[in-house]
């Protein structure tokens, strides 16, 4: 007697190559798209900076990462004698390794590598692995510069997962599902429209989420662990080679990821107008086609704040977790308990159903009054924390009062 | 549901190889001719100067700490967040609660200048 599920072996082996077969596949596009972004994001920046950027090598550059992975595959790799050998090594492996593992559940488009049921509270903890990463670089390289960039990248790390995991709360509540899939699929009513980002509350939790996952993503202004005019490169001091370009690869897929997450929770993912209409095949296609619109037009914007946004203090960096993302992303959970009670409930609340009628989506008293209701709140919110944040004259040090800062 | 994670598993094994792949095949196509100076440590030209591996600052820990705290107070939330809907008025109220307690934490932690970078 079992109560195993029995599966054939046949079934097995199919299971097993399919999932090969969808591991490559997402592998490739991963580093595909890396390799994209990368000259994207060089050639945006250059033409912010009124310069050119890589556009020598293949047509308008796009071959530059080709040609940087040969020159970095073919670089001496050194590693100082001081250093941790075996940390020194596994810090590139373990910072790739966790973010690609993000990949296992991020969808493409309308495509799902898998459904997995808990595939929010998975990315976030194979993602957290990260800093770990980090701190073996910045620990194992046995370089000032290094540990100081390194722990000011967990310090960073740390401060900001809080707001990224908070801000994601909000999409659970309306969504009521930790799968990506349910909550993509969610995001599909009013013609392709409903995503999550059309309501105050999404609205707040997506800025806040785009905000953390700068910092999470090391973008600039929040760049500060390896931050190149104030401590050499950070954490990435003692690293050249390979070992650097698997470090460069790490943080580019992390941005990639972000992106799609970013897309898939807050931007409907590859829901859009014709989806559903399509069909399976194109429906498909034109979702992935949106999808991408969608997420590197989120890149694009990091980009552009790359180029604008000049880099923060590590105190101002901190205190911008902590005394400003937190409060508002606190406040926004509880406003978004409270849009889901107006909005759906019917007989868990008898008390709204007597004052707005039932629940239903073309109920718009009820929608009405909860976007007004949570709009309120939520400024109150934003303008509280911008009024207990405002710096008193005290707090102003000599140096600010002798630059004319005190304004 | 197995299927689900088998996938999981098999792509963990491929994650795993995808950063080692490029190491190693870079470790057998790149020059090695390494020399004394090329291996010491990088500080600006000079050769380093007293131990790096020391105690570090205590703000970093403090961090830490109310970073521990938060995850945790984030990982009972994510349940309520899902079963939400289901659950009516008392979940909202008792979530309310809890969010205040969250608060006076944070507060707390403001008022004692655990957040101040100092």
């Amino acid at each position: 007697m079992t109560y195993w599920p029995v599966i054939a072996v046949d079934a097995w082996i199919g299971l097993v190559l399919v999932s090969i077969i969808k591991v490559t596949l997402i592998l490739v596009g991963g580093s595909l798209g890396m390799m994209f972004l990368t000259w994207y994001e060089r050639r945006a920046i250059a033409y912010m900076q009124d310069r050119r950027g890589p556009n020598r090598v293949g047509p308008q550059g796009l071959l530059q990462p080709v040609s940087e992975a040969i020159k970095t595959m073919t670089k001496e790799d050194i590693t100082p004698l001081d250093a941790d050998r075996v940390v020194h090594f596994l810090a590139p492996v373990v910072m790739l390794g966790a973010t690609v593992l993000a990949f296992a559940v991020i969808p493409w488009g309308n495509l799902f590598p898998s459904s997995l049921r808990v595939g929010v509270l998975f990315i976030f903890a194979v993602t957290g692995l990260h800093t770990v990463g980090m701190l073996m670089a910045g620990w194992g390289s046995n370089n000032k510069f290094a540990l100081l960039g390194g722990m000011r990248g967990v310090a960073q790390m740390v401060s900001y997962e809080i707001p990224l995991l908070m801000a994601l709360l909000p999409i659970i509540l309306l969504s009521g599902s930790l799968s990506l899939t349910d909550i993509v699929t969610r995001q599909g009513d009013w013609y392709g429209f409903g995503w999550y980002v059309f309501s105050p509350v999404g609205l707040t939790a997506f800025i806040t989420f785009f905000i953390a996952a700068l910092a999470e993503g090391e973008r600039t202004p929040f760049d500060i662990p390896e931050a190149d005019s104030e401590i050499v490169a950070g954490y990435l001091t003692e690293y050249g080679g390979m070992k650097f370009a698997v470090f460069y690869l790490s943080n580019y897929m992390t941005n990639l990821a972000l992106c799609f997450i970013m897309a898939s929770l807050f931007l409907g993912g590859g829901n859009g107008p014709g989806v559903t209409a399509l069909g399976t095949v194109l429906g498909g296609l034109l979702s992935l086609v949106y999808f991408f619109i969608k997420a590197l037009a989120l890149f694009f914007l990091m980009v552009l704040i790359r180029g604008t946004v000049p880099r923060l203090r590590v105190d101002q960096l901190m205190g911008f977790a902590w005394k400003f993302l937190l409060p508002i992303v606190l406040v926004n959970v509880f406003s978004t308990a409270i849009w889901v009670a107006i909005t759906r409930w019917g007989p868990q609340a008898q008390i709204f159903t007597d004052w707005f009628g039932e629940p239903a989506s073309d109920n718009y008293l009820r929608y009405g009054v909860a976007i007004v209701v949570t709009l309120i709140i939520n400024l109150l919110a934003v303008y509280a924390v911008m009024r207990i944040n405002r710096r008193q004259p005290s707090d102003l040090t000599e140096e600010e009062i002798a630059l004319g800062l005190a304004g | 549901m197995l299927s689900t994670y088998a996938f999981i598993g098999i792509f963990t094994v491929a994650a795993i190889t995808f950063p080692l792949l490029p190491l190693i095949i870079s470790a057998i196509i790149r020059p090695n001719r390494p020399s004394e100076v090329k291996l010491s440590t990088y500080e600006c030209g000079l050769e380093a100067i007293g131990e790096i591996w020391v105690q570090f600052k205590v703000q970093y820990y403090l961090y830490a700490l109310a970073f521990v705290i938060f995850d945790i107070e984030t990982v009972f939330l994510y349940p309520w967040a899902v079963a939400y809907g289901q659950l009516g008025l008392f979940a909202l109220i008792e979530m309310g609660i809890f969010l205040m307690i969250l608060t006076v934490g944070l507060v707390y932690a403001w008022k004692k200048g655990a957040l101040e970078w100092i």
